[in-house]
This record gives C-alpha cells, structure tokens and sequence, in this order.
C-alpha cells in the first residue's frame, strides 16, 4: 500500500491545457504537464503564479474552466482516493480536538465509507503510516500540541494512509526550522524513491535543485519545466517572477 | 425520597422529565457539531430566526405548537438560505447578510405580534416552559430528535471530515456546501424541538453549553459529542427536579445552570483549564 514501488512506478499523472478563470481572472493559462511516479516535482513562482490553483484543480477542489486531468491514462472524473492534497499548514484547525492517531485515521475514510468498520489491515496502514513519518510516538498527542514539522508529517502520513501515490503538497517547508526542513526532505524522498509522486510548491530557490528532481517554473501558465538544474537559470527565473532573485 | 414521588405522581412532571431527557440529549449531542465548527455565531443568528417564525405561523395557522414548530423551522431556513444566497452573489458575506435579515425579521415578528395582541403568550416560546409540554411535544421531540442523531450518527465520518477541514472533505470528493446545509438544517430542527422547553432566546445555550464544555477536557469529537450528550441530558433532567423543589422557571434555570457548570469546567480543567494554565506558568517561572 504506502510501497507503491514497482506497480506503480510507472504511473503518470498528466494535465492537458488546463485552464482556470475566477470570474473574469484567469489564474492559470494553458497548463500541460507530466509528471511520473517516483519523482519530486516543484511547483516555483511568485504569489499568485497559480501554484495553489494547479493542484487544487488537479484534486477537483476547483471546477474546471477548461482542459483534463489524466492519472493512469484515464481522465479524472471524480476524486480518487490515489491522489491526495495536502493544503497549507496555516488552513488547517490545529486545535481541533483530534490525536496524532485520530487525524492519520482519517485518511482510511475516503477507502472505507461512511460505515464500514476498521479492520486489522486499517489499523496498520495507520500506524505504518506513522511509522513512515516517524510520529509513531506522538501517536496519542493532540495534533495542536505538535511542531511544525511534526504537523507537516502527520498530515502526510494521512495522505499515506489513503494508499495515495501521489502527494500534492501545498507549500511544505513554509515555516519549518532547519532540522524539520531537512528530516521533512529526506523522507519526502525516501517515498519518491518508494514509487510516490511528489508535487510541491516551493518559494526557497535556494532548497529546490536539493530536494527536488523537476522543477515547474509557473506564472500564470508554464514558463519553463524539466530537471531542476536546467529549468533554474537566471534566464527564465526572470521570466517567472519578473526580476531575477 | 417523598418529595420525589409525589412530584412525579404529577403527569406534567413526568412529561417534563422526560423531555428534558431527550432535548438535553439531544442538543448536547448535536451541538458538539455546531462547537467544532466555530459555527455558534451562525447557530445563534439562527436560534434568532425562530421567534418571528413562530409570529408568522400565528398569522397563518394561530398561535398553536403546530404553527410555532413548522414557522419557526420554515423562517429559519429561509433566512439561513437566503444569507447563504447574497453571499454566494454579492461580496458580502453570509454572517453581515445573515445579521441584517434575522433582526429585520425579528422586528417584523414583534410588529406582527403586537398587531395581533398576542404578544403576552409568546413568551412560553421566548423562554419556554417545560410544565406546559404535552404528549405531542413529547412524540415531536422523540421524532425529530430520532432523525436528527440518525443522521449525525451514520454520517459521522464525512461530517467530521468536513469539520475539521471543508478543503480536506472536498478532496475525499464530498460536497462541503451540501454539508454546511445538512448541518445548518439539522441545528434548526434541534432548536425547534427545544423551544417549548427552553424557548427561542435560550435554546442557543442549551445547544452550544454541554459541548463546549466537554471541549475543555477531551481531546476526541467522539467523546465531545456522547458527553455533551450526557451532560445536556443530566443537566435538564437535574434542573427539572431543582427548579420544581425550589419554585422557579425550569428553562431560565437550565441555561444558568450551564453556564456555571461551563465556568466551572473553564477553572478546572486540568488540561485546558485556567488553573492549569497558571499552574503551567508558576513551573516555568520556578524553573
């Protein structure tokens, strides 16, 4: 389940000419993407490049304008359990009333139902979820009670424990100390090299080309993609922001 | 022991009795919902909604419990609808549109009500009054309040997913608005059932007390909710005996009784409480 590894390597999510508009802005213009299992992928641009926008349409939380979403050669219709969003830090209710335990849980909902009781095999995706993200031991603590880090970890772990392949992260590393960024990195690529897709908007230029494989310059549509080293050049992050930083 | 008996060898009492049971549960139960959503501003413009509910009903049906319960339910809706709509096509949004409809349609129930001169025997709906609870009330109350934890009951997980985050729910391919107006309904029909008890002005206390206080102890929506259930339940019941020894308005009585066992709570908690947080902060200075 959370070992994607060889089934599901080879996995592609693609997006063809999105376009997004709210009301008379369009926030995303012709955006074509595909991106592979086992890769990290960055989403890097200024505010309101449409970073947020292209994963929230991706998970179908904004009505599409136009164009397709297509995961595993078969256009979205509905929401699969396979894709998961992650949203910013800062939009989730940390003082919620919910265990370490009880916020990963909600991840094997999407797969179970509205009824259908825990089973064995659900409570072991749980804890290996947490295992995975090394917050087995904050288990029982109120999720408020968390670091950042920890927070960013345990809302991944849910993800893991909804079996998805793909992680559409919403901005991760904002707010994380040194020692989180860095543990937060390594294990994000420990499930790239799992199989998982890993999609992440990012604004540390510094941090990208370390942590991820591909880099998607976005400003409004696609300014540039490819492996990060050759997407990161001064040319075309000025494109992308305006001024080179 | 005595005393007891023969205050439930009366049948009005042992209607209240058991009405206290189901509303306590009830409104316990569900405002733990209303609690964990931050949606108590929502729920008390709303609860302000059923008073000119019931005017309108008395127009159209006279003043009967009939009329009060289908009136206030209907208004209810309706403005709770209608401020949903001017915020879903207007910037503004729906708690400022919500503000202006409720108080409009409260003084235009008071207006109609005057006109009516039957502005006095509204108050048993203001207020309530448990003692006047007949069998009717009392099947209406299990019903109502039947569907209403049905439904809260076998759709746990989806609303506690929505809850906790409306984005998260919509990626599980859930719809948050057909949520917020299930649980904006369900919040209407459990106030309705209470205003006979606790009336318009209070049942808003009755609904949000229990929970908020079991929110300063648990860290579980489960445990929020069964326990907000028992303590709406323990707390009405235990007031209908009190009130009926010590002579006084059972409603009023209720609704301050929880706000000092909320107050209490607010003190003590040991985790949450104001006296661990200045214990917490004693630790750090003695350090």
């Amino acid at each position: 389940m959370t070992n994607p590894r060889e089934e599901h390597r080879h996995h592609v999510l693609r997006a063809e000419r999105l376009h997004v508009h709210y009301g008379p802005i369009c926030a995303l213009h012709d955006v074509t993407l595909e991106l592979t299992c086992g890769t990290a992928a960055a989403l890097v641009g200024g505010n309101g490049a449409g970073k947020s926008t292209f994963m929230k349409r991706v998970v179908g939380l904004i009505p599409p304008s136009a164009g397709e979403v297509i995961w595993r050669g078969e256009p979205i219709a509905k929401s699969t359990h396979e894709i998961a969003y992650l949203p910013q830090r800062s939009d989730i209710a940390w003082t919620f009333p919910m265990t370490v335990r009880g916020l990963v849980e909600l991840g094997r909902y999407p797969l179970l139902g509205p009824w259908r009781r825990f089973r064995t095999e659900d409570r072991d995706a749980v804890q290996h979820a947490m295992n995975l993200m090394r917050i087995d031991d904050l288990a029982d603590r109120q999720i408020g009670a968390l670091s950042g880090g920890q927070q960013q970890r345990a809302m991944i772990a849910r993800a893991l424990a909804q079996d998805a392949h793909v992680l559409l992260l919403d901005e991760p590393f904002a707010g994380l100390d040194q020692p989180s960024q860095e543990l937060l990195a390594h294990l994000l690529r420990d499930l790239v090299a799992n199989g998982h897709l890993v999609v992440a908007s990012h604004h540390d230029l510094k941090t990208v080309s370390g942590i991820f494989d591909v880099v998607v310059l976005l400003n409004g549509t696609v300014i540039a993609q490819g492996p990060s080293a050759e997407v990161m050049t001064a040319a075309n992050l000025t494109r992308a922001f305006g001024a080179s930083e | 022991m005595e005393t007891l008996q023969d205050m439930f060898s009366f049948q009005f009492n042992q209607r209240a009795l058991l009405a206290a049971l189901m509303i306590g549960f009830l409104n316990g139960y569900a405002g733990g919902y209303v609690v964990l959503r931050k949606g108590s501003l929502f729920a008390g413009a709303l609860s302000h909604t059923l008073f000119p509910g019931i005017a309108i009903g008395a127009i159209i049906a006279g003043l009967n419990p009939y009329s009060a319960l289908v009136g206030a339910f209907v208004m209810a809706l309706v403005v709770g609808l209608g401020s949903q709509g001017v915020a879903s096509y207007s910037r503004v949004d729906r708690e400022a549109a919500m503000a202006i409809f409720y108080t409009a349609a409260t003084a235009g129930g008071l207006l109609i009500l005057e006109r009516l001169g039957t502005y006095v025997r509204v108050e048993d709906y203001l207020f309530g009054n448990i003692l006047r609870v007949s069998n009717w009330d009392l099947w209406f109350m299990f019903w109502a309040g039947f569907a209403v934890l049905a439904v809260l009951i076998l759709f746990q997980r989806p609303l506690l997913v929505f809850i906790f985050s409306p984005e998260l729910a919509a990626s599980h391919g859930l719809s948050p608005r057909a949520m917020d107006y299930l649980l904006a309904a369900l919040v209407v029909i459990t106030m309705v059932t209470s205003l006979q008890a606790v009336g318009a002005l209070l049942a808003l206390g009755l609904l949000v007390a229990p929970a908020a206080t079991l929110y300063l102890f648990v860290n579980s929506p489960r445990l929020i909710f069964w326990g907000g259930g028992l303590l709406g339940m323990t707390l009405a019941a235990g007031s209908v005996v009190l009130t009926n020894l010590l002579n006084v308005q059972t409603g009023p009585a209720l609704v301050v009784l929880l706000a000092v066992v909320f107050l209490i709570g607010f003190v003590l908690s040991p985790r949450y409480g104001l006296l661990a947080r200045f214990r917490a902060v004693q630790d750090i200075r003695h350090r």
